[in-house]
């Protein structure tokens, strides 16, 4: 044959082979799943799907990679808080149960609730008998109480110990206690007016507090109050052999490529009143490819990723297909998605320069980068609607049309504050994922008021503890912006402001009140906010809190987070546990 | 010939010393130059300054940067003890350090790692030479015939054909694609000890990741050689004397595949010093996905491991190829 004809066959050739093998491979997606009996489209959000008896099977789980630490002393992602339920119980723990059924703390390993006497600073709790570990050891008081104790050790960093510190150790003025961890001080223990704070008589545990902590039920239900027994701890290293007090122990663990967990055989379903396991066997396995466990779920191999949603292309292949979008789930998580705007750093230490950017801002286009209404809910204020006594409505800084921007307001700002032609800012940001997106489009929205903006790139590894985490870091540097996200560390206006909005919580490296808020009517009421136990009272200043905070004009937030989860249509049991993060409750669910 | 061996041996220790040096100095160096303490990289996300001092005690990097690379290779010669006021961990020599983000020894790390790569390069090396040498030399001997022009087209595709993007293709389709096309699970790596025939099941495709661009090239390369060889006067002697075409051709062989020795050699150590791409692409947890995950996290003592060990593995082939080029054509002298 001719040339021409021979290339004109081979092309036609290329194009059929194409066409054959989209059509098989769509066939093949479009075929992947029935539509999963008894599953709905957000079912998992507010309601159980597929609630079923059945036991025995293996979850099979994905993650990006290894959690921050398996020790439940030294954890502070979100996922691996859920995570720990698998293994470690604690006094109290939150209830199996979607929504805000599920963010009440009820006893675990406790007997009952905690008793409150002497004004709220005496709080006494009594430990169930003959609950034990993996290893058949008995659970003990002292066990809970060592627990505690280690987290005062230079050891055992990076979980949110801080909270109990300087509430059960006398400590100095820069917030440092004087106990000092059983590993240096063994014959030692937290004390307060050289009392012992933490007094153990039988399975009683009584805590004498610095002062009234209202919120101290939802600090005994995190894992840091796990009990750990002393003759098994290694200290830095006891992320590699955690003791199990939960439904499951570990089989295996590689930090590398993942987890096996089996029922832990001394665990009885009778003497826990909080989790009820159906599979016999999670398998998590870490793939850094988002994408690759994304096609994993969609062909079930994979059950579901316990870090986090999917990327957009499988969401966009689940809103195309029935099938897929019903074993699917929306929520809204307990993240804020803001911008920090440091007011230590010139001109934004003049608040109307700091509030032409909260006008300027488009929030639309920055929710589009994270993906769109299904990755976001528009925010006008900080506090995230799962915290109580927050008001999602509340918008003292108006979006303009659209959620676009307010351009009027914005120069008004600007004229108030002597930059009527604008400004130069730095903003910070890791250009990894959606980063870059994120600062170019936070770069056109400025731009449209005069305000220019300088790139200052960081590593995601130290990001949050040295690039923008240290208030040095940020004033040599020059960072005027950064987009992050914040969540409660229990559900309250104190576990979701404290870290970021009082004076008293900023820290040289590793701060997460990355603008040095330090204003005395955050800090009064957040340090009073503890003393009341009154549901009302908290509520009220809840929303005095938040609505100072946005009077300063330091947070600039411009959705609560949404997370896109796809799950196999074989899963039992399944919701997202609210308190934690609206994760998968992975403790509790079976497969068919 | 064994002062040769020697005089390479001494000369790879320097190479692998300096290499040494180089990655210490930028990954030690770097975070003091852009103003960043690596202690913050394992403290988590919230230490007191007290915790940070205790950590960067036991990391040793209050100590000056040459005492620290000092007592980094010595751990290599004789071992090192990390305390952390608890429990020590003795790391016995060749100690290559601690990884705090994993609190594991590295050389602990590294021996889980390097199956992993193995089992990647030797499968996927056994495949290139048993496909691309023969294509080569059907080719070669059939040269100008529509099956020489067929097969150098498949060779020119598998060229051109990025990795990662045939390791993906071989994903989608018979990982995730359509239900009958899906003969290959997620990939994941499964011990051969544990399960041959996984090992094996779950190995096929990033084999043929790596096999079918290597046996593309090594196809070319035989064929050019072959093509060369004949052209000589020996050959074109042999002929004319009436020497069986046969005999020729293995006189002619010999000749032609010797080149391939050395450039088998380094594609066998580079593999084996990470063939990050398919690893990464296949999930598989070998030196190169460690190497890259360290990256990601600055993990510096398990950078800094991968990168001498695979410093040692190109060095090491480098004098394996050379010697062994020098057994297979007697016309190279050792000096």
């Amino acid at each position: 044959m001719t040339k021409t004809r021979g290339l004109r066959a081979l092309v036609s050739v290329g194009v059929a082979t194409g066409v054959i093998a989209a059509g098989l491979f769509g066939a093949g997606v479009a075929t992947a799943s029935t539509r999963p009996a008894g599953m709905t489209f957000n079912g998992a959000v507010t309601g159980v799907e597929n609630p079923s008896a059945k036991t025995g099977g293996t979850l099979k789980l994905a993650a990006i990679g290894d959690c921050d630490s398996w020790d439940p002393a030294r954890t502070y992602y979100g996922y691996c808080w859920v995570l720990q339920r698998i293994f470690t119980r604690s006094l109290l723990a939150y209830p199996s149960k979607p929504g805000v059924a599920g963010a009440v703390p009820v006893p675990d390993l406790a007997t009952g609730l905690p008793k409150y006497t002497n004004g709220g600073k005496t709080v006494t709790i009594t430990l169930k008998k003959g609950q034990k570990y993996s290893t058949g050891a008995v659970i003990t008081a002292g066990d809970i109480k060592y627990a505690i104790e280690r987290t005062y050790s230079d050891q055992i960093t990076g979980g949110p110990v801080s909270y109990l510190t300087c509430l059960l150790d006398t400590c100095d003025k820069n917030g440092l206690a004087q106990y000092q961890g059983p590993y240096k001080q063994p014959s030692n223990q937290p004390k307060l007016g050289g009392k012992p704070s933490i007094v153990v008589s039988g399975n009683t545990l009584t805590f004498h507090l610095a002062s009234p902590f209202s919120d101290f039920n939802n600090l005994l239900a995190m894992s840091v109050t796990a009990p750990v027994p002393a003759k098994n701890d290694t200290g830095a290293t006891y992320t590699n052999h955690v003791v199990s007090s939960g439904p499951f122990e570990f089989k295996s663990y590689n930090a590398t490529t993942g987890v096996v967990w089996v029922r832990n055989p001394f665990w009885s379903q009778a003497g826990d009143p909080v989790v009820h396991p159906h599979a016999t066997e999670i398998d998590l396995n870490y793939n850094s490819d988002a994408t690759a466990t994304d096609n994993a779920i969609l062909s079930s191999q994979v059950d579901y990723s316990v870090d986090g949603g999917q990327q957009t292309p499988a969401l966009l292949t689940a809103l195309g297909n029935p099938s897929i979008k019903a074993r699917s789930d929306n929520p809204v998580t307990i993240f804020t998605r803001y911008v920090a705007v440091m007011q230590k750093v010139a001109p934004l230490n003049n608040i109307h320069c700091r509030k032409a950017i909260f006008y300027a801002i488009n929030k639309y286009a920055l929710r589009v980068i994270r993906g769109g209404s299904y990755g976001g809910q528009l925010a006008g204020t900080m506090m995230n609607p799962s915290v109580p006594g927050s008001n999602a409505n509340y918008n003292p800084y108006p979006d303009g049309a659209g959620s676009q921007g307010n351009l009027v307001a914005a120069k008004a700002e600007l004229a108030a504050c002597g930059q009527p032609n604008g400004f130069y800012v730095n903003v910070a940001y890791v250009p990894t994922g959606r980063g870059l997106k994120i600062y170019e489009a936070l770069q056109s929205a400025l731009a449209r008021v005069g305000i220019h903006t300088g790139s200052k790139q960081g590593v995601a590894a130290t990001f949050y503890s040295t690039f923008i985490g240290s208030p040095a870091n940020i004033l040599k540097q020059k960072l005027g912006l950064a987009v992050v996200g914040w969540g409660a560390d229990f559900p309250s206006a104190y576990g979701f402001y404290q870290s970021i909005a009082n004076g008293n919580a900023i820290l040289p490296a590793g701060n997460s009140n990355y603008v040095s808020l330090n204003d005395p009517k955050i800090n009064k009421l957040l340090d009073s906010f503890e003393a009341t136990s009154s549901a009302s009272t908290q509520a009220k200043m809840a929303s005095q809190i938040d609505h100072q905070v946005m009077a300063d004009a330091v947070y600039l937030p411009f959705q609560f987070d949404k997370t896109f989860y796809i799950h196999t249509s074989r899963l039992t049991n399944l919701y997202l546990q609210a308190a934690l993060g609206s994760y998968y409750d992975t403790v509790n669910a079976g497969v068919q | 010939m064994v002062r040769y061996i020697i005089r390479r041996v001494l000369q790879a220790i320097l190479v692998v010393i300096v290499v040494s040096v180089v990655t210490f100095g930028i990954f030690q160096i770097g975070p003091v130059v852009f103003g960043a303490d690596p202690t913050y990289l394992y403290v988590g996300k919230v230490a007191s300054p007290n915790e940070v001092k205790a950590v960067r005690h036991k990391l040793g990097l209050d100590k000056p940067v040459p005492v620290q690379y000092w007592i980094f290779m010595k751990g290599i010669v004789v071992g090192r003890d990390f305390s952390d006021g608890t429990s020590t961990v003795h790391c016995s020599a060749p100690c290559l350090g601690y990884s705090f983000r994993y609190s594991q020894p590295v050389t602990q790390l590294i021996a889980g790692a390097f199956p992993v790569t193995l089992s990647l390069t030797v499968g996927a090396a056994i495949l290139w030479l048993s496909i691309g040498i023969p294509i080569g030399i059907i080719s070669a001997l059939r040269r100008g015939s529509l099956l020489d022009r067929s097969l150098m087209a498949f060779a020119l595709a598998g060229v051109s054909f990025p990795t990662f993007v045939l390791g993906l293709l071989l994903l989608l389709i018979f990982s995730y694609g359509p239900l009958w096309l899906r003969w290959f699970p997620n990939p994941h790596y499964v011990p051969f000890t544990q399960n041959p025939w996984e090992w094996f099941h779950n190995l096929i495709l990033p084999w043929l990741t790596i096999a079918i661009t290597s046996a593309a090239l090594y196809a070319r390369l035989t064929r050019a050689n072959i093509l060369e060889v004949n052209s000589e006067d020996y050959i074109r002697t042999a002929v004319a004397k009436g020497l069986p075409r046969r005999s020729v051709n293995r006189h002619s062989m010999r000749s032609a595949l010797t080149p391939l020795i050395t450039i088998f050699g380094i594609d066998v150590a580079g593999l084996l010093a990470g063939a990050i791409v398919t690893e990464q692409v296949f999930n598989l947890p070998g030196l190169g996905k460690l190497a890259v995950d360290a990256i990601g996290q600055q993990d510096l003592p398990v950078i800094m491991g991968v990168t001498i060990l695979g410093a040692v593995f190109i060095v090491v082939a480098n004098i394996i190829v050379d010697i062994l080029y020098g057994v297979a054509d007697p016309r190279v002298r050792f000096q």
